[in-house]
């Protein structure tokens, strides 16, 4: 088994000592950080990413994993800034004004970061003007949103029509989630995208922004 | 009536089932050992940071219609405002789970221990169900001592944030409450700081004011459903 395939099949197990220890292994031997990265993290993130959405998994599972993966990202991360290669994108998310729920939003989060995007996660409670304030100072391309509650979901609605206010609408685009949205109401409310589940997420992600 | 409570730890204790719930795990699932693991290591957790504490006040129908005003003088359209006025007694309720465990929950974040943060958090979040439901027993144990509770009634408590109680309704439920007493505090969006906390109006009067028909505009979007677990435990009671 190579040293990649050990990195993979170790962070689906949840196993962060070794995916340390075989991340470590892969650099000393050469490896290029950007092949750990894509070819032994974000692959073993997007099986058992697969391995969720298909329910053959637990979101436990999922979460070892990604401490798994952050173990082996803390050790190349500093060869990657230095040479200079970017992360796919930039994302804000946060669950939106009046909602604490964020387990599901904490997931995407993960989720996301496991296929490589650059996140900035803004927590819960997150005011319509902060997501768009955050994606402007960021220079982030699509803010993610979420709400667990009725209550709250109509805030959603805000942060379209401040887009649309600053011109920015179509240029920053939105995501929703949260068990009370669909996509119907997505529509409605005028969000580019709705995403039923973490998974489902990093996908529409990779459509919008076309990688 | 205003009282606060200490509450008896095998009052808010969950059950792991309810745990796996929010977790999204089925109860029929065989659960794998490292997910036991990991549900031990977060329960010591939160035997060792639970700091529980609860308040209750009686209030009057009328001070309650207040609370459920809105500008303009309207009362909201929700199922507390259908369900209040059927009632014998009213009190408004608040419990906490302490600082400690959403601070502890914060740092394992932090430190990436995402997993067993997750974990914490749902036994958190089911221990603060169950110190609602604790509210509940608290005040129709306290009505059947006053002997002013009828065979066949019960008590049901309601949340601002649900059922079509707007969230900013805690703003005037702390006011009447004051729940400061206990450490408790509302942010500007209204969310209750420590977040582990849960607060409402406990309803007492006969179990059938509290079954209603899903045929609010609010119940068109809800996917949690939650009422039918709140029906089916007072219905249980018979």
């Amino acid at each position: 088994m190579g040293i990649i395939n050990s990195i993979s099949t170790n962070l689906i197990s949840g196993n962060d000592k070794e995916v340390a220890s075989y991340t470590k292994k892969a650099m000393d031997a050469g490896i290029s950080a950007e092949t750990i990265l894509n070819d032994g993290l974000i692959n073993g993130m997007n099986i058992i990413g697969d391995r969720f959405r298909d329910h053959e998994v637990f979101l436990p599972d999922v979460l070892m994993a990604a401490k798994a993966m952050y173990a082996g990202m803390e050790l190349i991360k500093p060869v990657l800034i230095k040479s200079g290669i970017s992360s796919r994108g930039k994302i804000v998310i946060g669950t939106i004004q009046g909602d604490l729920h964020d387990i599901g939003k904490n997931l995407v989060g993960i989720m996301l970061k496991g296929a490589g995007y650059e996140v900035i996660d803004l927590g819960h409670d997150v005011s319509p003007e902060k997501f768009v304030e955050a994606a402007k100072e960021t220079g982030a391309t699509i803010i993610g949103m979420s709400a667990l509650l009725t209550t709250t979901m109509a805030n959603m609605k805000e942060v379209v029509d401040i887009l649309k206010n600053e011109n920015l609408h179509g240029k920053i685009r939105t995501i929703i989630g949260g068990a009370p949205v669909s996509k119907q109401y997505a529509s409605e409310i005028g969000v580019d995208r709705y995403s039923f589940d973490a998974g489902n997420a990093v996908d529409t992600v990779k459509e919008l922004l076309g990688k | 009536m205003r009282e606060i409570l200490t509450i008896p730890d095998e009052s808010i204790i969950p059950g792991i089932e309810d745990v796996m719930k929010l977790q999204g795990i089925p109860s029929d699932s065989i659960l794998p050992q490292k997910i036991t693991d990991l549900y031990n290591r977060a329960f010591s957790i939160f035997l060792d940071t639970k700091e529980p504490n609860g308040l209750i006040s009686g209030i009057s129908a009328i001070d309650m219609e207040n609370i459920l005003t809105i500008a303009g003088g309207n009362i909201i359209n929700s199922v507390i405002s259908s369900v209040f006025r059927k009632s014998n007694d009213l009190a408004l309720y608040v419990f906490t789970l302490g600082k400690e465990i959403s601070d502890t929950i914060n740092e394992l974040f932090d430190k990436n221990e995402f997993a067993l943060g997750s974990m914490l958090d749902s036994i958190a979040s089911a221990a603060a169900d169950k110190g609602g439901e604790y509210g509940e027993r608290f005040f129709l144990s306290y009505l059947k001592k006053l002997g002013t509770i009828a065979p066949g009634h019960s008590v049901l408590m309601y949340s601002p944030g649900y059922c079509g109680w707007d969230i900013t309704g805690q703003k005037k439920l702390f006011r009447y409450l004051k729940p400061g007493d206990i450490g408790i505090s509302l942010n500007d969006s209204s969310l209750m700081t420590p977040i582990k906390s849960i607060s409402g109006v406990l309803i007492s009067g006969r179990r059938e004011i509290h079954f209603l028909k899903e045929d609010f505009d609010f119940c068109k979007t809800c996917t949690g459903k939650n009422c039918r677990d709140r029906i089916k435990r007072i219905k249980q009671e018979v």
